[in-house]
């Protein structure tokens, strides 16, 4: 036994820290950002986590402040000041990614989700602000240009008579690539499909939105 | 014939699409398509007040001018949405807009992309340690090493100060030296 | 929009490439480093010669500055590769169950670290390209099958899958707007 205890703490540390609740809202991150990135539709706002990892973030920028000030030549502290300014840009591309996607759904569907309240409430405040004003300010630019010089029965946005909806929403039947995390029997078109754990699928998001709220399926 | 205009302005929409900025606002098609559907719409009224009841022909006439009226529309809002898209990304990507593209913008367009940048910024304000308006590829090596090609004189970063002779090697953080590597005097090993 | 429309519901290599990053890989550190918090994990404190996981993003950053020595994934071996490949000759029907981000961890180990592979790197690149090819060819068989409801593509890799992503998308999108028409046609 040559194992000293600095050895033996680090090993319970290591076997602790994989499952470390920073460890796990990474992957949350992670998670969340691929997932609004490939469904057709908006998703659930994560607050609690995004507040989290923005709280982080900036203790993080705090402590390169600090550090990067004093050390000029010292090797070692430069060396970890990499890695933290490696990681923080990291992360930072993730929620900024995340956030801007979202957006973007938010403008493609905005008059979509201000008609349902179940689709108001994916949204956080900020998000909801930003969407009415953003409406508003399309809005105008459509009164001026053309839509106030239509004929009155023209002139609304979300006119959806006469067979011609002008509202976009999202396509349910969007082809997604999914990978079973359990075994399930599903209708796609009619057609049974028995989805099999660990295997991978590309299908309708309609077909396995329900799994996917469940967890049951991860969108990849 | 009807929903020609509208015709040529989706194709002008999808031209737009593929270029990198955004074409002069095609006023005349725009205004072209506003008289049409108006001139439609005098029909179907004077159709309306001289039907006899249940005249399938003039059912039918009104059916085909509502759809008329209402594609012109939706071709119109096709368009006015695929120009805002492009203006939104210009505000979100910080690239300052260039001066050709206000040009070709309409007066209520520069309208618009004014008060846009400012909801963004009001947006990005919301995560200032973030910056909301970088960039969308994920980031590469933060740090490089870079060889010194020609003598550039001090060099003042975060990392302290770096004095650039030609033949010296330093790591250093990307972004501090982006401009040196464009402008020739550094270069990436 | 806020972001680009090449961005939207898809993923770039780019993109892809920053998930493999994220996947963990045994180092042996040639320096002492004190464990550090980061803003998604926890370093631990590194030691000269004790192996240690850490992510591929900082085994990289590490090796970068001759910090430390990576140890090989088990299946990145001439030997191992070579079996994988051998199963997808033998096996027209399915893929080897290669990892997640073979292509990716492969790439940046050859480019990084090819001198702490045991094998001979050139080999290591050649039966890759290989492996890469033959599934490649597969794949286009396979898509053969596709219809509007859905296709199966067990134990390809995630780089694999986003390539074929485009390509699968548009056919089966096309083959539900011929069966809408001929459905609505019905009616």
């Amino acid at each position: 036994m040559n194992m000293n205890i600095d050895d033996i703490l680090n090993e319970f540390e290591n076997s602790t820290s994989t499952k470390s609740s920073r460890d796990l809202d990474n992957q949350s991150l992670i998670r969340c950002w691929v997932n609004e990135r490939l469904t057709p539709d908006l998703l659930i706002y994560e607050a609690d986590l995004v507040d989290r990892m923005m709280e982080r973030v900036r203790a993080q920028i705090e402590f390169i402040e600090l550090n990067s000030i004093e050390l000029q030549n010292e090797k070692e502290i430069k060396l970890t000041l990499v890695i933290v300014e490696s990681e923080l840009n990291r992360i930072n591309f993730l929620l900024r990614s995340y956030l801007r996607t979202r957006l973007s759904k938010i403008d493609r569907f905005s008059i979509f989700i201000r008609s349902e309240a179940s689709e108001v409430k994916k949204l956080s405040n900020d998000e909801y602000v930003y969407m009415e004003n953003h409406l508003k300010l399309l809005l105008d630019l459509y009164n001026t240009t053309f839509l106030g010089k239509l004929p009155e029965t023209l002139q609304k946005i979300d006119d959806t008579s006469g067979g011609l909806s002008m509202i976009t929403r999202p396509d349910l039947k969007t082809v997604v690539f999914i990978r079973a995390l359990e075994n399930n029997d599903i209708t796609v078109d009619d057609e049974p499909v028995e989805l099999i754990k660990g295997g991978i699928y590309a299908l309708r998001y309609e077909a396995i939105k329900d799994l996917f709220e469940k967890k049951a399926v991860e969108i990849i | 014939m009807y929903g020609d205009l509208a015709h040529k302005l989706i194709l002008e929409a999808k031209r737009a699409q593929s270029l990198d900025f955004l074409p002069t606002y095609p006023e005349d098609y725009i205004q072209g398509i506003v008289r049409e559907t108006r001139e439609l719409n005098k029909e179907a009224d004077y159709l309306l007040m001289t039907e006899e009841d249940g005249n399938r022909v003039t059912q039918c006439q009104l059916f085909v001018i509502q759809l008329c009226m209402r594609r012109n529309k939706r071709c119109l809002m096709a368009h006015a949405k695929l120009r805002a898209d492009k203006m939104d990304l210009v505000a979100w990507d910080g690239s300052e807009a260039t001066k050709a593209m206000l040009d070709n913008l309409s007066h209520q367009e520069q309208e618009y992309f004014r008060k846009y940048n400012e909801l963004a910024s009001e947006y990005k304000g919301l995560f200032t340690d973030l910056d909301l308006g970088g960039p969308l590829e994920p980031p590469e090596d933060v740090f490089v090493d870079v060889r010194v090609l020609k003598d550039a004189g001090e060099v003042q970063t975060e990392y302290g100060v770096f004095n650039l002779t030609k033949g010296s090697q330093f790591f250093v953080r990307q972004a501090d030296v982006e401009r040196l590597i464009q402008q020739g005097y550094v270069k990436k090993l | 929009m806020s972001i680009p429309a090449k961005l939207t519901q898809t993923l770039t290599p780019g993109e892809v490439n920053f998930l493999a990053e994220n996947e963990m890989i045994t180092i042996l550190p040639r320096y002492s480093l004190d464990k550090l918090q980061l803003i998604g994990t926890r370093i631990p404190a590194l030691r000269p010669m004790k192996r240690e996981q850490v992510p591929i993003w900082l085994a990289i950053i590490l090796k970068n500055q001759d910090k430390c020595n990576i140890v090989m994934p088990q299946w990145l071996t001439v030997r191992q590769l070579k079996a994988f490949y051998d199963q997808e000759v033998k096996n027209s029907d399915r893929f080897a169950q290669l990892p997640w981000h073979w292509i990716e961890i492969s790439k940046a180990l050859l480019e990084k670290a090819s001198d702490d592979m045991p094998d001979k790197p050139h080999e290591i690149r050649t039966i890759i390209q290989d492996l890469r090819e033959i599934r490649q060819l597969k794949a286009r068989k396979g898509l053969k099958e596709l219809n509007e409801s859905y296709i199966q593509l067990d134990n390809l890799s995630l780089l694999e899958i986003n390539e074929l992503r485009p390509f699968i998308v548009k056919v089966m999108d096309q083959m539900r707007k011929l069966s809408d028409s001929v459905n609505s046609g019905e009616q």
